[in-house]
């Protein structure tokens, strides 16, 4: 095992499992073939071709679409089709920034393989030239990895919010880090990954903040997601990442980034710019 | 204007006229089609076809290569064909830790397409926006890019030397910062490249360094390649990028993309730029190599 492991298991896929997902003409996900059947049977919402699934025309605005949509998902849910209803909305959209054309239901964004988009945030302390990286460890009542190593503030992006406000929230939310200190995050770049999870097709891009803590700062997590918090040096988090799954799945992109935008990780090892290029690769 | 013009200052490259290098079954380069047809006289090295040029398999080892090669392009030279003779040679290979399968001239690498390496380093003084950087403007004989304006220090990744080794170097010899200060720089990374600026294509991965300089440090010029260096604001760096006051504000092609990669990583461009993802896509795109079929066996 090793860090491209981690960050090679971030973008496997097989889109053959899957058929696109339309509105308005556009590609907004991927649906896996038999689920593309199942919402084909609503066809005064959906229409299932075999190398499509797309919403009705005649679904043309925010809000009926967004209605619409959201009476088939439940639906779904009733039937145990679709579960972990979360009551939080994704924007859905042609590309970040962009209008959305429809919110969709949290638990529906893998299902229907739309892009999603997360803030997590490198909270870090300096000691000298070393640098040692805050890691939460996940709720073992998490529906997703529970049990599993975290950033210390990390989240999805959900509509009407901009990344460094849902940064602020979450900083509050999971780790209890003052408004003063939360608003010195910087943001560093994003990653995106393309994969297969449960079954469904996971399209995110994480926006990645840098925070650089004071030695005196501890975390303490209010909202339950979080049991504890460890303050790792660098060298230790890079040997959990090369040599066990501990992390949540898609951690390790952002902390692999970390350690090569922080010199950490040096290009005089043989692999850091196969790292560096294919932590690019869903950008791609 | 956005910072995206920095991706449209040249014409997208089509690779599909080029013809793809072949070393030991593997894609190496982008031959520039004038180049190709060149080589196309020296059957017993090349064999060039519609697609591909490809190095004669007889040739099978470094050395063998390396010097069937240097002898085609001392005679290309004579002709005038090898414009900018550096005497300096890069190692060819499809990525940097892999074992070079030649060398080669560097002039040359840019009309095969090859692979070629950077080292650059962002030097800054001062936080957040209050930060300034150490530009350089290129002297007027430098035969790339003169007068542009520069990073700091920057320089190609020759053989038999690290990237480390030959940014300490670069920083000796480009801006005189004494090797005390230059060992604080910290790698941050790396960008790829793939453009062609007259008739010259450039494959590049760029090795990423910033430094923090004292408040008090003077870069000094000592190889003559700089005209003048200046501190730089953040923010007119920015408005530089996105656009220059005159064709002497402009920055080196490859530079304003360290730049840019520096400004996203520091977070002084970040996700409300409505542009923010393709910066950051753009800045390191897939090294272009296709697989090669095996030749038949016939």
């Amino acid at each position: 095992m090793s860090l491209l492991d981690r960050i090679e298991a971030c973008h496997r896929h097989d889109l053959a499992r899957f058929r696109p997902f339309l509105v308005a003409g556009e590609r907004l996900g991927y649906v896996r073939h038999d689920l593309a059947e199942q919402f084909g049977r609503f066809p005064s919402v959906f229409t299932a071709h075999s190398d499509a699934l797309s919403v009705k025309e005649h679904l043309a605005q925010f809000d009926s679409r967004t209605a619409a949509i959201d009476s088939v998902a439940r639906e779904l849910l009733d039937r145990g089709i679709v579960t972990g209803w979360r009551n939080e909305l994704f924007p859905v959209a042609v590309r970040y920034g962009a209008p959305p054309l429809f919110d969709l239901e949290r638990a529906l964004v893998p299902v229907l393989g739309v892009k999603a988009y997360g803030v997590h945030v490198n909270g870090y302390v300096r000691d000298g030239e070393k640098i040692r990286l805050w890691v939460g460890r996940r709720s073992d009542d998490r529906p997703i990895e529970p049990g599993k190593l975290d950033h210390l503030v990390a989240g999805g992006l959900p509509s009407h919010i901009s990344p460094f406000d849902n940064l602020m929230k979450e900083a509050a939310e999971e780790a209890s880090v003052p408004k003063e200190l939360a608003r010195r995050a910087r943001p560093a770049g994003a990653i995106s990954y393309r994969m297969e999870l449960g079954g469904h097709l996971r399209d995110d891009t994480l926006f990645a903040y840098d925070l650089e803590l004071p030695a005196e700062f501890v975390p303490q997590n209010r909202d339950g997601e979080i049991a504890s918090f460890a303050l790792m040096p660098l060298d230790e988090v890079e040997r959990i990442l090369a040599t066990t799954e501990r992390f949540k799945f898609n951690v390790g992109l952002v902390v692999i980034d970390f350690m090569i935008r922080m010199g950490h990780l040096t290009p005089e090892r043989d692999d850091y710019c196969d790292l560096a290029l294919a932590l690019a690769k869903g950008s791609n | 204007m956005s910072l995206m013009r920095q991706f449209r200052r040249y014409p997208a490259v089509k690779l599909q006229e080029h013809r793809r290098f072949v070393v030991a079954g593997r894609h190496v380069g982008w031959v520039v089609p004038e180049f190709a047809a060149a080589l196309a006289r020296f059957p017993h090295v090349f064999h060039v076809d519609e697609h591909s040029v490809t190095l004669q398999p007889r040739l099978v080892d470094f050395d063998s290569r390396s010097e069937a090669v240097a002898e085609v392009l001392a005679q290309l030279r004579r002709e005038g064909a090898v414009p900018g003779w550096r005497n300096e040679l890069y190692a060819i290979a499809q990525g940097f830790h892999e074992p070079p399968l030649l060398q080669m001239e560097r002039a040359a690498t840019v009309l095969f397409g090859t692979l070629s390496y950077g080292v650059n380093l962002n030097g800054y003084v001062g936080r957040e926006w209050a930060m300034k950087l150490w530009i350089a403007r290129r002297s007027a004989t430098k035969p790339v890019d003169p007068n542009l304006l520069d990073l700091v220090v920057g320089g190609g990744q020759p053989v038999g030397i690290s990237p480390w080794e030959n940014l300490m170097k670069e920083c000796r010899e480009e801006a005189g910062i004494p090797e005390t200060i230059a060992r604080r720089a910290r790698p941050a990374g790396l960008i790829t490249l793939l453009v062609r600026i007259e008739g010259h294509m450039r494959v590049g991965l760029q090795f990423n360094y910033d430094l923090e300089l004292p408040a008090d440090f003077t870069p000094d010029n000592v190889d003559g390649e700089v005209s003048e260096f200046m501190l730089l604001p953040v923010g007119d760096l920015i408005d530089l990028l996105k656009s220059p006051k005159s064709a002497a504000d402009e920055f080196s092609y490859d530079v304003a993309l360290v730049q840019l990669d520096f400004l996203i990583r520091h977070g002084f461009v970040g996700p409300e730029d409505p542009d923010y993802l393709d910066l950051i896509a753009n800045l390191r795109r897939p090294i272009p190599w296709e697989k090669v079929a095996p030749q038949g066996t016939s």
